[in-house]
């Protein structure tokens, strides 16, 4: 009877070691880099928008070392619609295409590894340029006669880079302003407790716009 | 003993090696924290007598405007926003290099201050205190210092990218690659010195993954996991502070050099607005709750749309307590904290300048 449970323990033993290691899935990452423009001093990350280039990875983990996926088939699909695929395809580059809906389905499918078939698949929300007006009050608050207020331009496209700026304060266009930054003298101001400034700014047919309240306190 | 409870017994082992087996498959991908080394605001080992002012009080330490910052024993290490070297002494300025570059965008101290790392429109170089001297840097990406010594550890460019290891101090460069890495738009940083953090860049509305590398073994495992907002800083000593978003406002933790979690904090501020000394961490807390709590964070905040008017706590790594509350006189916006002596330095975001402020200590 003893070796019977032995042998039986001994079993179950390695079954259990067997279903271990097999659940331990290699893990499929999928990282991405859009072109997107952003600010040199920005160290965030730069979104994709329509026409954005984008550059999709992929790597696999298996047992805390990356896999050589090379001969691995990899498709690769976008909200669920097959676009490409192929030996060792690792990565895939598009641009954003008009009419995209506010997040990418991007999945990468890898088959022949391990003879498994893995998938991943991530969100990368699609933004619109965005306009930042940066102030050195705390706050809405400006605490000086003259201020100055500075705009930066968020996730445009294209090359060129040949921002324009469009300054208002209270819906009226200011003295200073032609350039990202926005020289105010607010004494000339009439009703100081609020102050609207609105930007605007510009690149080959993109827009993106921002309105701001500031207070002036002492 | 009765067959029945003999199988019972067996019957009982097996599920608990299934069990194990279950828990170890999930064990990688437990989601646990991470990355980026505040390396503008890094400090020798050793405690000084720096006068940082009176308590309380705000004293300018360089009227210039800086990128990066080393506070030694005796004197302060500064990196001009033209890449102009510089070192206050007690209240003389003396200049270490005078070459100013067009399109600087960030600089870095090594861990002795011996060694500084400056990006050039996007390229890298590295100046040389005791030599004197700049030399140009091979292709790459995210460098980030050692904790001990003068290892970079970077993202090398060309087509095939590495996470590669270089010392600058050899007289040619012998990068040693400890990976292969197809990984885009991706931050490096040092863990402690044998662990690396990789980092996706992170967003407030985006999902997240940082991994950590041996750097002798190579191996990988997940820190944080498909988190928003992620957002980290490490002091090379396997401590951790990490910032995590679920739409505005978010969450700072505290985690080891695996990334589990040892606590969250009571506070809402950014780690870039953070910095770790031996036993503590100091934080800038914006005054205004809101300023934070109602933004999609990290984003707002370093795209410059809100800014903050602070006060310091000191945090208790051991028991996460905040130890002191320090409430400036003057308004300020901190980033870049060194916690030195008896006072933080650090720079005011709203003038770039660099200041420091005498502690209760």
């Amino acid at each position: 009877m003893k070796r019977i449970l032995l042998s039986l323990f001994l079993l179950i033993l390695i079954f259990g070691a067997n279903i271990a290691s097999a659940q331990i899935r290699p893990q499929v990452l999928l990282t991405w880099k859009a072109d997107s423009y952003i600010p040199k001093e920005y160290k965030g990350r730069a979104l994709p928008v329509v026409g954005s280039g984008l550059k999709i990875s992929v790597m696999v983990l298996d047992g805390g070392q990356f896999a050589d996926i090379s001969q691995s088939e990899i498709n690769w699909y976008i909200d669920g619609n097959f676009y490409k695929g192929g030996v060792g395809m690792k990565s895939l580059s598009l641009d954003v295409p008009v009419g995209s809906p506010v997040v990418l389905r991007i999945k990468a499918q890898v088959s022949g590894y391990r003879d498994l078939l893995l998938s991943k698949t991530i969100e990368i929300p699609v933004v619109r340029p965005e306009a930042i007006i940066i102030s050195h009050f705390s706050g809405n608050n400006i605490k000086a006669n003259n201020a100055s207020l500075v705009a930066r331009p968020f996730f445009f496209t294209g090359n060129s880079h040949d921002f324009s700026y469009e300054w208002k304060v209270n819906d009226k266009d200011p003295i200073s302003g032609k350039n990202d930054v926005l020289s105010m003298d607010l004494s000339a101001l009439q009703d100081k407790s609020n102050i609207k400034v609105g930007l605007i700014i510009r690149n080959s047919g993109e827009t993106a716009s921002l309105v701001r309240n500031f207070i002036y306190t002492k | 003993m009765n067959q029945k409870v003999k199988l019972g017994l067996i019957v009982l082992v097996a599920a608990g090696i299934i069990f194990l087996g279950y828990r170890l498959r999930n064990r990688a991908e437990i989601v646990a924290p991470i990355n980026n080394s505040g390396n503008a605001g890094s400090e020798t080992n050793n405690q000084n007598n720096n006068p940082a002012g009176e308590i309380g009080s705000l004293k300018p330490v360089l009227e210039d405007k800086l990128l990066a910052y080393l506070v030694g024993d005796q004197d302060v290490l500064g990196v001009k926003t033209d890449g102009r070297v510089i070192k206050k002494s007690s209240s003389k300025i003396e200049v270490l290099s005078d070459a100013d570059f067009e399109d600087v965008r960030g600089a870095s101290f090594s861990y002795d201050g011996k060694r500084i790392l400056l990006e050039v429109g996007g390229y890298f170089k590295f100046f040389n205190t005791e030599k004197s001297s700049w030399r140009d840097l091979p292709l790459m990406s995210s460098p980030a210092w050692s904790p001990n010594n003068h290892d970079l550890a970077y993202i090398s460019g060309g087509d095939t990218t590495y996470i590669s290891l270089l010392n600058v101090d050899l007289s040619t460069f012998r990068p040693r690659n400890i990976t292969r890495l197809d990984f885009e738009d991706t931050l490096l940083a040092w863990i402690d010195s044998g662990h690396l953090a990789l980092s996706e860049k992170g967003a407030s509305l985006l999902k997240t993954s940082s991994w950590a590398i041996n750097t002798q073994t190579k191996a990988w495992n997940v820190l944080v996991y498909e988190k928003q907002g992620v957002s980290s800083i490490w002091d090379g000593k396997g401590n951790g502070l990490v910032f995590t978003s679920s739409g505005r406002g978010g969450t700072l933790t505290l985690v080891n050099n695996k990334g589990e979690s040892l606590r969250n904090l009571e506070v809402l501020t950014l780690p870039d607005k953070c910095a770790f000394s031996d036993a503590s961490l100091i934080c800038a807390i914006p005054k205004d709750t809101k300023a934070l709590s109602g933004s999609f964070l990290p984003d707002a905040y370093n795209k410059g749309g809100i800014t903050t008017e602070d006060y310091f706590i000191e945090i208790s790594l051991g028991s996460g307590e905040i130890i002191s509350r320090f409430d400036p006189a003057q308004s300020l916006d901190a980033t870049n904290l060194t916690l030195k002596g008896k006072g933080v330095y650090f720079i005011n975001k709203s003038d770039g300048k660099l200041y420091s402020m005498g502690l209760k200590k």
